[in-house]
This record gives C-alpha cells, structure tokens and sequence, in this order.
C-alpha cells in the first residue's frame, strides 16, 4: 500500500494524498510487478482487407452516405471526385516519391537512436496529434533518444506520489505504481508509464499516453497492430513502411479538400439548410452573412476579438464544418468510424485508387501531390 | 526489411487525442511539477495550450474569481 504522502496541486501547493486519491491508486494498481518482457508480446496482425472484402451492406451504406451529402448520385460524385484528383496531380507534380523520402529520413533517424525503422515509425504516428510533420518527427527522435541515453537518475518518494496521484484522477494508458521505492532508476528499470512521464529532459505531450505509447512501442513491449489506432493512422504507417504497397492510402483533411474541389455539399444547421463546398462551409466571412454564426451566437455589435463568446460563435459556425466533421461526423482527433456508418474512410481511398489507375501512379502518390495542390506540406 | 502491413480497417480507436478543460488543466499541473521536480525548465508552450483551450480557460477563470 502507498505511503500517505504528499502531493503537489497546481493551485494549493503541497497538501495530503487525501484518501479518496489512495483507494483509486489501489484500484489501478497493476497485477503484477513491472517486469521488462524478455520478448515483445505481439498478437498476430489482421489480415489486410481491400474496400471490397468490407460487407456490401457497409460499402452500401457508406456510398449512400456520399450521394446524401451532395445530392449527386454516386457513380457521377465519384467520377467528379477522381477527376479533381487527376487534375490536382497534373497541375502540382513533384511530390510523387513524398513517403519514399520521408520513410527513409524515418529509418536513418531510427539507426540514429537504436531502433528499427517500424518501431520510429510507430513512435511518429502515436505522437502525431496536433503537430507539424518535422516537428513530429523530431519530438519522437527526443523520445527515442532520452530513451537510449538511459541516464539514471533520482526518483523521490514525491514524484512516486505525484505520479500515482496525476493517474489516479485522469483516464489514459498510465497505470498507478504504489510499490515502487524512491531511489536511483534508469529509464529501462522504470515501467515505461513512469519512464516517460517523469525521465528528466522527456518531451512533454498535451496527452501524455501519446509518450507512454510512444515508450512502449520503443521498447517493445507493444506491438504497432495494438497501438496505432484509425485508418488514417495505420494507413499513414503503411504508406511510410511500404510506399510500394498500392492498397493503403492516408486520407487526411486535406486529401478531403482535393479530392471534394467544387462540389457542393448539403447540410441543415440549426434547421437551416445550406449547400456549399468545404471551402464556403469553413468561410467566417460567409457565416457571418448566411445567418449560421447569428445561429451560433455571433453578436455582430461586438468585435471579433481573438478570444470570447463572440470568436467561439465563429469558430462553431465555420471552423467546426471541417471535413472531418462532414465525412467522419466527429472532429479530426477522432478516427474515421466508417463501420458505424458515421465514416466514409474507404470511399476515399477507392476513389484515390481509380484516379492513380487512371494516372499509372500509385495511391499514396497520387494523395502526396493532391496535399500539396491544396496547401498542405510540412 | 519483414514489413507486415496493418489492416487500415480493425483498430478503429482514436488514438490520443488532445486533452481539453481539467484534464488539460491537470495534465499541464503535472508537467510542471515534474519540471520542477527534475530541475527541468517549464516550456512555455505548456501554458499556451491552456490559453488555447476554451474550456480549461473558463475554468481557470471560474477558479481565480473564487
């Protein structure tokens, strides 16, 4: 049982680990004591399944979901979708070979801190949230290298107790470690939860399961099957490890942007009706005037402002109708729900393949040059 | 290289998404304190994403005016 010790709180400094605190750390706790596997414990993978090994009834329901938001019957919007694509390729060639460079960048960083191109991979994408593609890149090398460094260092009865407190009351991948004694530890005699969050000089995420994850994957403890979660994660990796592969493609926010180039989307906010492309659904200016940010509370005898009600009512009415919201009917941190008939993940992959047939270029190809023709890149 | 690739269509979770409100809140209360801890500097970005985050702002609104 832990000691009842102290714990730093944000606000009020250092007060009692307070009872309610230790009854849920001892609900965490591990079965086991920490053990570094000998092995990684990997399951065997998913065999890799096409758009046409998904049930007909799924592939139905998802090209009725295409045809219902843009009132185009299915087999023109997909022809209409192939053509943006194509075009966008032929009007920005150059980034064909984009994941032969960057898969090869990952593998010389991977050799740079001890580890296999797959695991660096892995630890890219689980760490990918909300960050620029160069500075993922380095935030997993930082990881992956505090991690080879192994440098001991002290841990405190303190930051045992901070540690088992901040998850005791937080809902994530890092379980509590009642029995650990204050001492000396390198990072590879930790459990990789308390390894990643308290290693002196580990970069900090705003969600630190992505570190821990990033740690476990690093060390083999999980295999990238168990940890990289959503379509366009585990495509992302595909493409990287394999770009050679043509049945996986990353079908991103601004894949969504080239691929639905001028074609009208129809939706009903707040039982208003409105038929626009994805780039008037994230225009402010046209929020403003088609009553949809009035809707959401804009107040236009009010400045903008850069924080407060009245640029949160914008950001509702425009920023908010994003594709992901559109396609996925959840925001972009959520992966594609395809299966619950929420998502339509792999109508766009079938349609990036047909127009990198037509194009006599791979998939993942076609998708690199579409993301630069429509502002993406690093 | 034995590359197994990953079935885009199982696994269908999401990830770690971005903490928001009092889990941001906590989350960055516990990178300090292990910075502090470790005699490690406090990054600035740690408060700017509080700033960016909506939610966890009205909270700390809520708790200054206390």
């Amino acid at each position: 049982m832990a000691k009842a010790g102290r714990v730093y709180h944000w606000k009020h400094g250092w007060i009692p680990l307070d009872s309610v605190a230790l009854a849920q750390v001892a609900r965490k706790r591990p079965p086991l004591a920490f053990q570094v596997p000998s092995e990684p414990v990997h399951k065997p993978p998913t065999p890799v399944r096409r758009i046409g090994d998904l049930s007909p009834g799924l592939q139905e329901k998802i090209r009725a979901k295409m045809a219902a938001l843009t009132g185009i019957p299915e087999p023109e919007l997909a022809a209409r979708v192939q053509d943006n694509l194509v075009r966008a390729v032929r009007n920005n060639p150059g980034h064909e070979d984009w994941y032969g460079e960057e898969g090869s960048d990952l593998a010389e960083r991977a050799k740079q801190v001890g580890t296999t191109q797959e695991r660096f991979t892995g630890m890219v994408a689980v760490t990918s949230a909300e960050k620029r593609w160069v500075e993922n890149k380095d935030f997993a090398q930082k990881i992956a290298a505090k991690l080879q460094a192994d440098e001991p260092f002290k841990l405190s009865q303190h930051d045992i107790d901070s540690y088992n407190h901040w998850v005791a009351h937080r809902n994530g991948v890092a379980v509590a470690h009642p029995d650990l004694k204050p001492g000396t530890y390198r990072p590879s005699q930790l459990p990789a939860d308390i390894a990643a969050s308290k290693t002196p000089g580990m970069p900090k995420a705003k969600n630190t399961d992505a570190v821990i994850k990033a740690a476990r994957i690093y060390r083999g403890e999980a295999s990238l099957d168990a940890v990289i979660q959503g379509p366009k994660q585990r495509s992302f990796v595909d493409n990287l490890m394999d770009p050679s592969d043509d049945r996986f493609v990353t079908v991103d926010t601004w894949h969504y942007r080239a691929a639905m180039q001028g074609i009208p989307i129809t939706r009903t906010v707040k039982g208003q009706t409105f038929n626009y492309t994805l780039e008037e659904w994230g225009d402010r200016d046209l929020a403003r005037a088609d009553g949809r940010a009035a809707a959401a509370g804009f107040d236009p005898t009010k400045p903008v402002g850069k924080k407060g009600p009245n640029i949160k009512a914008l950001m509702k009415a425009a920023d908010n109708q994003n594709p992901q919201t559109i396609f996925q009917g959840s925001p972009s941190s959520v992966s594609d729900h395809y299966e619950s008939g929420m998502g339509t993940y792999p109508w766009f992959v079938e349609q990036t393949q047909k127009a990198a047939e037509k194009l006599g270029m791979s998939p993942n190809a076609v998708q690199a040059d579409a993301w630069y023709a429509v502002g993406g890149g690093l | 290289m034995s590359w197994t690739p990953l079935d885009p269509y199982s696994n269908p979770g999401d990830g770690s998404p971005p903490l928001t409100g009092a889990a941001l809140i906590a989350e960055v209360a516990f990178h300090k304190q292990t910075a502090r801890l470790n005699g490690d500097p406090i990054d600035p970005e740690w408060d700017q994403w509080l700033a960016d985050d909506e939610s966890a702002t009205g909270i700390l609104a809520k708790l200054r005016t206390r």
